[in-house]
C-alpha cells in the first residue's frame, strides 16, 4: 500500500500512544511486586521497592507454586492436543466431505461454542462425579479440555487447501487418515499454533471448574494457588502482584516464541 | 451454512468424513450438550440442588419480566456488549491499520500490543482494581491534569464505565490481530489498481479496504459479541457486581443464583435466556458470512 | 476373555471387595473441608496428628479454599451427594444448611454429655444460639466472636489524647465520629474512622447489625415481613453510616478497595480507629500491630449495650458415614481453647476460654469477653443472602447520594418479593 509520510506519521503516533497504554497496567504490576503495601499507593511507579525480591520468596515459600505451575502447564498441554486432535478431525470433515448428517453435526458444534461455563458447571459437574472422575487429573483436565472454536479455524483454513492436492494423495493409495495427518497438517502447521495459543490461554484461565473438581492440594492449578493464596494469612498486594507476574510469564513465553507463525496464521486461517 | 460445499461430494464415502466427526461430536454431546439440555430441564423445575427438583411449568420464565434482578443485568449485559464491542473493534480496527503502515519492526509493535492478551484474566482484574482505587494511579493522574479525583470503583455510574475500560485494554489487542490478518490477505494490486484511478487516503479505505473487510468485521462483531456476553471474571473480581448491583451481569447474576441463593430453577431460566441471546446472535453471523466461505 | 479367566477375576474381585469392607469397619478416614487461613490449617493438621495418635484408625483428611469460592465447591459436593464428613460453615448459612438436611445434630455423647441442656453448659451463653435451628444444635463454634473497636495509639497521641485512658474512648456513636474527625486529615493521608465497603452483604451485615440492634430496627418483623424501611432502620443508618459520609470522615471513597485484606486501611496506619474482632491483629503490619488498643463497641446507649455475635462454625454432614467418629474429633479439636487462641486467633467459645494462658496474652480479650455478654447474632433466615445482598445494595445507594429511605424501601421491596417465593 503506498502509504503518504501523514499516514505514516498518524500509524506511529497511534502505536506510541497505544503501547504506552497498554504497557503501563504491566509495568505498575512489575513494580509494585517489588513493593511493601505502604509504598504501592504512594510512591511514584519508576520508584524502586524497597520489597526487593520478598513478595516473591514469601510466596514461595507459603504455597508450592512450582506444582500448581506443572499442574497448569499439563492441563493446558493435555487441552492443546486434545482440540488440535479433535478439531483437526472434526474439521476435515466438514471441509472436504458431503454427508447427510453434516448440518445437524455443525449446528450442535456451533450451540456448544455458545454455552458460558457458568451456565451448565452444576450439570456437568454431577455428570463428572458420576463418572468418578472429582478430585482426579481426568476431572480436572478433561471436561473442559476441548475448545471447539478450534474446529472453526481448522476448517476454515482446510477449506482453501486445493482438493487437487487430496485427490492425488487418494490416487496413490493413502488412507484418510494419512493423508489428514501428514499431508494437510504439515501444510497448516500456523494454524495449529494459532489454535495451541488459544487453548493454551484458555486453559491456563480456567478458574471455576478447577476450583469445584479438585479437593487436593496437589491437584490445583495456578489460578486456584492465586486465589488461595491471596485468602492467606496477611497477604500483602505486593505479594499478589509477584504471584501475578509470575503467573504472566509462562503464557507471555509460550507466546512469544510461537508468535511469528501466530499472525502468519491468523492470516492463513483466513479469518477474512 | 453450506456444509462441505468445496468437498468431494458423491464421488467420495463420506462414511469417513461422519466418522472423522464423532470423536468432536462425542465430546461435546458428553461435556456440554446433555449439561446444557440438563439445564433446560432444570428451569422447569424448583431445584435447590440439595432436594429432588420438583416441576414448575414455566413457572421461571413468567416470572422474568417482574424480576428487578433479571431486568437489571439484561439492561446491564447490552450496556456492557454494546459499549466494549464498538470501541474494542474500533480501536482494534485503528491499530492492525496502522500497524499495515509501518515496515520497520513491525512484530516489535505487535508483541508489545499483544501482551495484555497472554495476561491471566485473575493478574488483569487485579492490577485494574488497584490502579481504580480512589488513592490509586489514574486518580493520581487526573489530579495532576486538574481534575477531581473519580470514584471509580465504589459509584454505580463508574463503576460499569471502569470495568468497560479495563475490558477495551484487556480485548483490543485480540481483534487486532484478527483485522491485521484480514488487512495483510487483502491482495495488493486492488490498492494499486485504486491509486492508479487516483483514489487517496478515505476514498482508498471506503472503496477497497472497507468492502474487502467485511466478512473480517462481521466476524469479529460476532466473536466479541459472544465473548461479552460471555464475560465473568472482571465483574466478579473486580466489583462482584456492586455497587448497588450497577455491574451484576447475566452470568455473574446466574452463579450467584445458584450458588449463593440455591435457586438452580430460577439459574436456568436466566441461562436459557442468555443462551438463546447468544444463538440468535450467531444465527445473525450464519447469515451474514453465508455466501463468503471459501 | 477365557470362562477360566473370568472368574478368577470375579473372585479376585470380591475378595477384593470384602477385604476392603473389612478394613472400612476399622480404618476411618474423615474429610474435612475448611476455608483458607494458615494459621487454622497448622492447628488442625497438629491436632489431627494427636487424634490419629490417640485413635490409630481414624486419619483426618484437611482441604482449604478461600473464603466464598469454598461455599460454591461444597454446595457442588452436597448436591453430587458426596460431601466431606467435616465441614466449616458460617453462622447466618446454618438455617439454609440445616432446612435442607445438610447437617448432622451434634451427637451429644461425642462431647461427653447426655443432653443439649449440658452441651450448651460447656459453652459460654448464647454460643450455641446461632447455631440452633428449631431447637437442635447443628454444630459447635470454631471462633465465637465479637467486635469491638481498636484504636491507633499514636494517632491520638498526636492530637493530644492517651488512648490507653478509657476516658478518652468513644462511648457513643456521637462521640466516635466527634473523635474520627479531629483524626482526619484533609489531604487524605489520614481517615479517623470507616466502616467496611467493598465487601460481602456479611461483612457489611457484621458492621450494622449491633446498630440496628441498639436502635432498635428489625429487618424483618415478627410477620416474617421486610421491616428495614421502619423508622428506627432509616434512623440507624442515617445517624451512623450517612453521618460518616456527610461530615467527609469516611466513605467508601476513602477506603482502600482491597480484595486481600477488609482492613488495609487500619492494618498500614493510614486509618485511626476501625470495627473488628480480635482476629484481626495478624492482619495488622508490624508498625500497627505495636500500637494498637481495643475498646469496647460504641453505642447509641452505654447503659444498656448491645453487640455481634457470629460464628465460623464446625458441622459435620448428614451424609457422612461416621458421624461419631467426626463429633469425637471436634470435641477434642475444639475443647483446646488455649491452643487455638495461641495458635489462631480463635476463641473456641467454651466456658472459660477468656482465663486462658493465651487469653491472658491476648491484648483487649477482656473486652471480648464482656461484648459477648452482650450480643446476638444476625437475624436468621433460609433466604439470608438474598436478603443480605438487597441490604448492601441499599447502604451502597445511599452511600452515593440516594435518601436512606428509599434505598432502604426498595431493599424491604426486594426482601418481600424473596420471602414470597
Amino acid at each position: 500500500m503506498a502509504s503518504s509520510s501523514f499516514q505514516r506519521f498518524a500509524a506511529f503516533a497511534i502505536l506510541g500512544l497505544a503501547v504506552l497504554l497498554t504497557l503501563y497496567p504491566v509495568a505498575w504490576m512489575l513494580s509494585a511486586s517489588f513493593k511493601t503495601s505502604q509504598e504501592i499507593f504512594t510512591t511514584p511507579l519508576l520508584s524502586v521497592g524497597a520489597a526487593g525480591l520478598s513478595n516473591y520468596t514469601s510466596a514461595f515459600a507459603e504455597r508450592p507454586f512450582f506444582l500448581y505451575l506443572l499442574n497448569s502447564v499439563l492441563a493446558s498441554a493435555v487441552s492443546v492436543v486434545l482440540t488440535v486432535l479433535l478439531s483437526a478431525l472434526g474439521a476435515y470433515s466438514f471441509a472436504k466431505f458431503r454427508y447427510r448428517l453434516a448440518p445437524v453435526f455443525w449446528i450442535v458444534v456451533l450451540i456448544s461454542v455458545m454455552i458460558p461455563l457458568e451456565a451448565i458447571v452444576i450439570p456437568l459437574f454431577l455428570q463428572v462425579h458420576a463418572f468418578g472422575w472429582t478430585n482426579t487429573y481426568a476431572g480436572l483436565i478433561l471436561p473442559t479440555a476441548f475448545n471447539v472454536v478450534g474446529i472453526f479455524i481448522f476448517r476454515q483454513t482446510m477449506i482453501s487447501i486445493p482438493d487437487a492436492y487430496i485427490e492425488a494423495a487418494r490416487i496413490d493409495g493413502a488412507g484418510e487418515l494419512r493423508i489428514l495427518f501428514s499431508i494437510i497438517m504439515p501444510m497448516i502447521l500456523p494454524t495449529i499454533v494459532v489454535v495451541s495459543v488459544l487453548t493454551f490461554n484458555l486453559t491456563w484461565n480456567s478458574y471455576l471448574w478447577p476450583l469445584i473438581v479438585t479437593s487436593d492440594d496437589t491437584l490445583r492449578t495456578l489460578p486456584l494457588g492465586m486465589a488461595a493464596f491471596q485468602a492467606g494469612f496477611n497477604t500483602q498486594y505486593g505479594q499478589v502482584m509477584a504471584v501475578s507476574v509470575f503467573g504472566a510469564l509462562p503464557t507471555a513465553i509460550f507466546f512469544l516464541s510461537l508468535q511469528r507463525y501466530f499472525v502468519e496464521g491468523a492470516i492463513a486461517t483466513g479469518v477474512k | 451454512m453450506k456444509i462441505g460445499k468445496r468437498g468431494f461430494g458423491e464421488r467420495h464415502i463420506p462414511i469417513w468424513g461422519a466418522l472423522f466427526a464423532l470423536p468432536a461430536l462425542l465430546y461435546i454431546v458428553l461435556f456440554q450438550l446433555y449439561p446444557i439440555l440438563f439445564s433446560f430441564y432444570i428451569s422447569l423445575h424448583d431445584y435447590d440442588l440439595l432436594s429432588d427438583p420438583v416441576y414448575v411449568g414455566f413457572k421461571h420464565f413468567a416470572a422474568l419480566p417482574y424480576d428487578r434482578a433479571f431486568i437489571n443485568s439484561l439492561w446491564i449485559t447490552i450496556a456492557y456488549v454494546v459499549y466494549t464491542v464498538v470501541p474494542v473493534l474500533g480501536l482494534s480496527f485503528l491499530l492492525a491499520w496502522a500497524l499495515t503502515q509501518v515496515r520497520k519492526s513491525r512484530g516489535l509493535w505487535r508483541t508489545l500490543l499483544f501482551i495484555p492478551s497472554v495476561m491471566p484474566i485473575v493478574s488483569v482484574a487485579l492490577v485494574w482494581k488497584l490502579i481504580f482505587n480512589f488513592n490509586g494511579p489514574l486518580n493520581d493522574a487526573v489530579t495532576l491534569a486538574g481534575g477531581q479525583a473519580v470514584p471509580w470503583l465504589n459509584n454505580s455510574t463508574y463503576a460499569p464505565i471502569a470495568i468497560v475500560i479495563m475490558s477495551w485494554w484487556h480485548a483490543v489487542s485480540y481483534y487486532m490481530i484478527i483485522f491485521l490478518a484480514g488487512f495483510l490477505s487483502i491482495p495488493r494490486d486492488y490498492y494499486e489498481a485504486a491509486a492508479l484511478d487516483g483514489a487517496r487516503g478515505f476514498q482508498v479505505l471506503r472503496y477497497i479496504t472497507l468492502p474487502a473487510m467485511k466478512p473480517t468485521i462481521a466476524l469479529a462483531v460476532v466473536l466479541a459479541t459472544v465473548n461479552g456476553l460471555k464475560t465473568f471474571a472482571f465483574q466478579q473480581i473486580v466489583t462482584d457486581g456492586g455497587p448497588a448491583n450497577a455491574t451484576q451481569i447475566m452470568t455473574l447474576l446466574i452463579y450467584k443464583t445458584s450458588f449463593s441463593y440455591l435457586d438452580m430453577g430460577r439459574a436456568s431460566a436466566y441461562s436459557v435466556v442468555l443462551f438463546g441471546g447468544i444463538l440468535a446472535i450467531s444465527l445473525l453471523q450464519i447469515w451474514f458470512l453465508r455466501d463468503r466461505n471459501g | 476373555m477365557g470362562f477360566t479367566k473370568k472368574r478368577t477375576a470375579v473372585a479376585a474381585l470380591s475378595a477384593a471387595t470384602m477385604l476392603a469392607s473389612v478394613c472400612a469397619s476399622f480404618a476411618v478416614e474423615l474429610t474435612f473441608w475448611h476455608h483458607t487461613y494458615p494459621p487454622a490449617r497448622e492447628f488442625i493438621e497438629k491436632k489431627a496428628a494427636e487424634f490419629t495418635a490417640k485413635n490409630p484408625d481414624i486419619t483426618i483428611k484437611l482441604h482449604d479454599d478461600p473464603h466464598g469460592d469454598y461455599e460454591v465447591k461444597l454446595l457442588a459436593a452436597i448436591a453430587a451427594g458426596n460431601p466431606p464428613d467435616i465441614v466449616n460453615v458460617l453462622d447466618y448459612l446454618f438455617p439454609q444448611y440445616a432446612s435442607r438436611g445438610i447437617l448432622a445434630e451434634v451427637d451429644n455423647a461425642a462431647f461427653g454429655v447426655n443432653s443439649k441442656e449440658e452441651l450448651e453448659a460447656l459453652y459460654q451463653p448464647q454460643a450455641l444460639s446461632g447455631l440452633t435451628i428449631d431447637g437442635k444444635v447443628y454444630g459447635v463454634p470454631e471462633e465465637f466472636n465479637t467486635l469491638a473497636l481498636f484504636i491507633n495509639k499514636e494517632h491520638l497521641k498526636e492530637i493530644g489524647l492517651d488512648a490507653e485512658d478509657e476516658a478518652n474512648w468513644p462511648k457513643t456513636w456521637n462521640d466516635l465520629f466527634d473523635l474520627a474527625a479531629k483524626l482526619t486529615k484533609e489531604d487524605g493521608s489520614r481517615i479517623g474512622f470507616n466502616w467496611v465497603w467493598n465487601l460481602d452483604p456479611y461483612w457489611y451485615a457484621q458492621q450494622y447489625w449491633p446498630v440496628l440492634q441498639q436502635y432498635g430496627c428489625e429487618v424483618v418483623d415478627s410477620e416474617g415481613k421486610a421491616a428495614i424501611n421502619s423508622d428506627a432502620c432509616v434512623k440507624a443508618f442515617s445517624e451512623t453510616w450517612k453521618v460518616l459520609i456527610d461530615k467527609n470522615i469516611g466513605g467508601p471513597n476513602m477506603a482502600t478497595v482491597n480484595p486481600v485484606n477488609a482492613l488495609q486501611d487500619f492494618s498500614e496506619g493510614r486509618q485511626s480507629m476501625a470495627i473488628a474482632g480480635i482476629w484481626a491483629p495478624p492482619l495488622f503490619s508490624d508498625e500497627v500491630k505495636e500500637q494498637y488498643v481495643v475498646a469496647p463497641l460504641p453505642q447509641l446507649d452505654p447503659e444498656n449495650p448491645k453487640t455481634l455475635l457470629n460464628s465460623y462454625a464446625l458441622a459435620v454432614t448428614a451424609a457422612s458415614e461416621n458421624k461419631k467418629e467426626a463429633f469425637e474429633f471436634l470435641n477434642f479439636l475444639t475443647s483446646d481453647s488455649d491452643g487455638y487462641l495461641a495458635a489462631t486467633g480463635y476463641v473456641t467459645g467454651r466456658k472459660g476460654w477468656a482465663d486462658t494462658e493465651a487469653a491472658k496474652n491476648t491484648r483487649g480479650s477482656d473486652i471480648f469477653a464482656e461484648g459477648q455478654k452482650h450480643g446476638s447474632f444476625v437475624w436468621r433466615s433460609a433466604t439470608w443472602t438474598q436478603e443480605g445482598n438487597a441490604i448492601k445494595a441499599a447502604i451502597e445507594q445511599f452511600a452515593q447520594g440516594v435518601p436512606v429511605k428509599d434505598a432502604l424501601d426498595q431493599a424491604a421491596q426486594e426482601i418481600d418479593s424473596v420471602r414470597q417465593r
